[in-house]
């Protein structure tokens, strides 16, 4: 390739890459599908049209937090949990938990959405700070939750470049929810 | 000309897309939300530990007023969603390694690298990014990055400062707990000069769920030195890379980076890359691309060096892989020859690869694969700890194409094949590693070396 075919070559990669940047920035949808400035509207979203909603605030006793250790090889340190249940026509919706963590330097809210079985039915990202934790609010990264219950192999969660301790802080939290559901809810661990 | 109304429209076009310019705050209404639903509370649980608490002085009012006064101090400190926050955050990692060559080369220890970073909000939407690096135990010292995140709206945000290059996935996010060999990769070494910083800036940003969700950064930045005089300084700054930058056999385009200390900018570089993060789960896409004159002024000819980059990075369950490839195309290869060659005459010995006949390509390639077995997951252990096994491969060829006239390198630095093997073991945290390998390069000429590395590795924050 000589000199002056090169120039061009670039050039051309160069304005069409302006080009697409437009161009999809144009198409592109907001990453994250849920807008709201609360927990508690977040949980209203989730349960939308509930009858009530059950805020259950439960201080863990020292048997829940080993058993929930053990089922996430981690050390829990919560003291206390919080869960709302959906109620429609006196029938359980489901279970939601919102989690506000440090994640690196700033922070990250998420709500996971439970079914009565354990299994999660979605997992939203509500809220974050800095620019290093994109990849975790994409549906296509999300999504790899729904289903998921205590005892499923997170380690099988795919990584994302950029936001790796994005990634580990909100598996690790999703599988500690998932745990606390299955020890208080399921097992009735006292 | 065309390029600056391009970057003022795109500017433009995103301020239109955000009145208020701040999208970490978000005002709208829920989707789907219902008021009338009621929230009920219910309290329950704890250990049966019965504690009984006492007061002593002071009046209930005094009570009642420190709890108000504390209730509010603590408000200000809570973001939207409740959580306590700081404005200042500590970062940083570092990794010390214990090299022991097979060969009549000494054995080392080489507290290699201490990075300490600060992380600071100024407002919801301008943030700094900062790192000090501390290499070789502290006798070598870089401002590795220093830059301002405006955070417009998620699709176009701005970036200013020094940055680091967005070539490759590891230049960017090189913490030692991201790679499993002791050493950086040789193909980030010799091909893409990780860890490479410029100083400008540029748009970065995300297409929300397009292709599975995709992110992007474009930055303008001073640009790499190929050639330089001898007996006097570009650029007033000292220090490494400072007035010292120049384009090498072995190591390719390296020690043309310049660290920001007066460093010269009579050339200016773009460079950018796209990453389809989770094109299919586990599977990450991504290119990259750099280009810019680099002989900055000293000579007519520009010296325009273009780097287009591609890799991938695939995890499923227990085993994981990545590869990655980069061109490096050397414009007026010839030209920044001869410079060298007529500096080298004045002041005998300046340059001494140039003086063996040791010259800069015309065009360098590498690439490599690498493959890796989580065990414990493999095993299927439920366990904290992650212990993986992994080869690589890496081609180098710094002299990949030379200018006519030219001849390429035939010593012992030429056309490389490296294999690495090895382990890391990450003890009940992802985020501290000690690793173990063995390294075999075979030089163009068929001579080589092995190598044994030790290392550890840590990140906090």
């Amino acid at each position: 390739m000589n000199t002056e075919n090169f120039k061009r070559t670039v050039r051309i990669l160069w304005q069409g890459l302006w080009v697409m940047v437009i161009v999809l920035g144009l198409m592109a949808g907001n990453a994250s599908a849920l807008n709201v400035t609360s927990t508690q509207d977040a949980v209203k979203a989730a349960f939308s049209g509930a009858d009530k909603i059950i805020k259950k605030r439960i201080r863990l006793t020292t048997p829940q937090r080993a058993a929930i250790g053990k089922l996430t090889t981690r050390v829990i340190r919560d003291k206390v949990m919080i869960f709302y249940v959906g109620v429609k026509g006196g029938q359980n919706m489901g279970f939601a938990m919102v989690e506000r963590v440090v994640n690196r330097s700033w922070t990250i809210s998420y709500m996971v959405v439970m079914n009565s079985d354990g299994s999660v039915k979605n997992v939203e990202v509500l809220n974050y700070e800095g620019a290093r934790n994109w990849g975790v609010q994409y549906d296509s990264w999300l999504n790899q939750f729904d289903g998921m219950k205590a005892g499923s192999d997170f380690r099988g969660v795919s990584g994302i470049t950029g936001a790796t301790i994005s990634v580990r802080t909100i598996t690790a939290g999703v599988q500690k929810i998932t745990a606390a559901y299955q020890v208080i809810f399921l097992d009735k661990v006292k | 000309m065309k390029k600056s109304f391009m970057v003022a429209g795109i500017l433009a076009w995103a301020l239109w897309q955000v009145p208020g310019a701040v999208w970490a705050q978000n005002t709208a209404q829920p989707k789907g939300q219902n008021d009338d639903i009621l929230i009920i509370e219910e309290d329950s649980g704890g250990d049966d530990i019965l504690i009984i608490e006492e007061d002593g002085g002071g009046s209930v009012e005094d009570l009642q007023e420190e709890i108000d006064r504390l209730a509010d101090e603590i408000d200000d400190m809570r973001d939207l969603f409740g959580t306590l926050r700081k404005n200042v955050n500590v970062t940083g990692y570092g990794e010390t390694h214990f090299n022991i060559p097979t060969d009549e080369r000494d054995a080392q220890f080489d507290a290699h690298r201490f990075v300490v970073g600060i992380n600071a909000r100024f407002t919801d939407w301008i943030f700094l990014n900062a790192e000090i690096d501390y290499e070789h135990a502290g006798q070598q010292l870089e401002f590795e990055m220093g830059y301002l995140d405006f955070l417009l709206d998620p699709k176009v945000n701005f970036r200013a400062g020094t940055v680091l290059v967005p070539v490759g996935f590891l230049n960017e996010f090189h913490e030692p707990v991201l790679f499993w060999t002791v050493e950086r990769p040789v193909f980030h070494n010799r091909i893409i000069p990780t860890s490479w910083n410029g100083t400008g800036g540029g748009f970065f940003g995300t297409f929300g769920n397009f292709l599975g969700g995709m992110n992007y950064r474009i930055y303008a930045v001073n640009s790499l030195q190929s050639i330089r005089p001898a007996g006097f300084s570009t650029g007033s700054g000292t220090g490494f890379g400072g007035d010292s930058g120049r384009f090498r056999a072995s190591s390719g385009i390296r020690s043309g980076r310049l660290q920001p200390n007066n460093a010269i900018a009579s050339d200016i570089a773009v460079t950018g890359r796209i990453e389809l993060s989770n094109l299919f789960p586990g599977f990450q896409l991504a290119a990259s691309f750099y280009t810019g004159q680099t002989t900055q002024g000293l000579i007519e000819e520009g010296g325009r060096t273009t780097i287009i980059e591609g890799d991938i990075k695939y995890r499923r369950k227990w085993f994981e892989m990545n590869a990655s490839i980069a061109n490096v195309h050397i414009n007026n290869a010839t030209e920044l020859n001869n410079y060298a060659i007529a500096q080298n005459a004045i002041t005998a010995g300046t340059f001494p690869d140039i003086a063996a006949g040791r010259f800069i390509a015309s065009n360098i390639l590498g690439y490599n694969v690498q493959f890796g077995i989580h065990w414990p997951q493999l095993l299927g252990k439920s366990t904290s700890h992650d212990i993986v096994t992994h080869f690589m491969y890496e081609f180098i060829d710094t002299q990949n194409e030379m200018p006519t006239g030219f001849a390429p390198q035939t010593g012992s630095r030429g056309e490389t094949d490296v294999y690495t093997a090895g382990v890391a073991w990450f003890p009940s945290t992802p985020n501290v590693a000690l690793k173990a390998d063995y390294t075999h390069q075979v030089f163009q000429d068929g001579t080589s070396n092995n190598q044994v590395n030790f290392g550890i590795a840590y990140m906090f924050f």
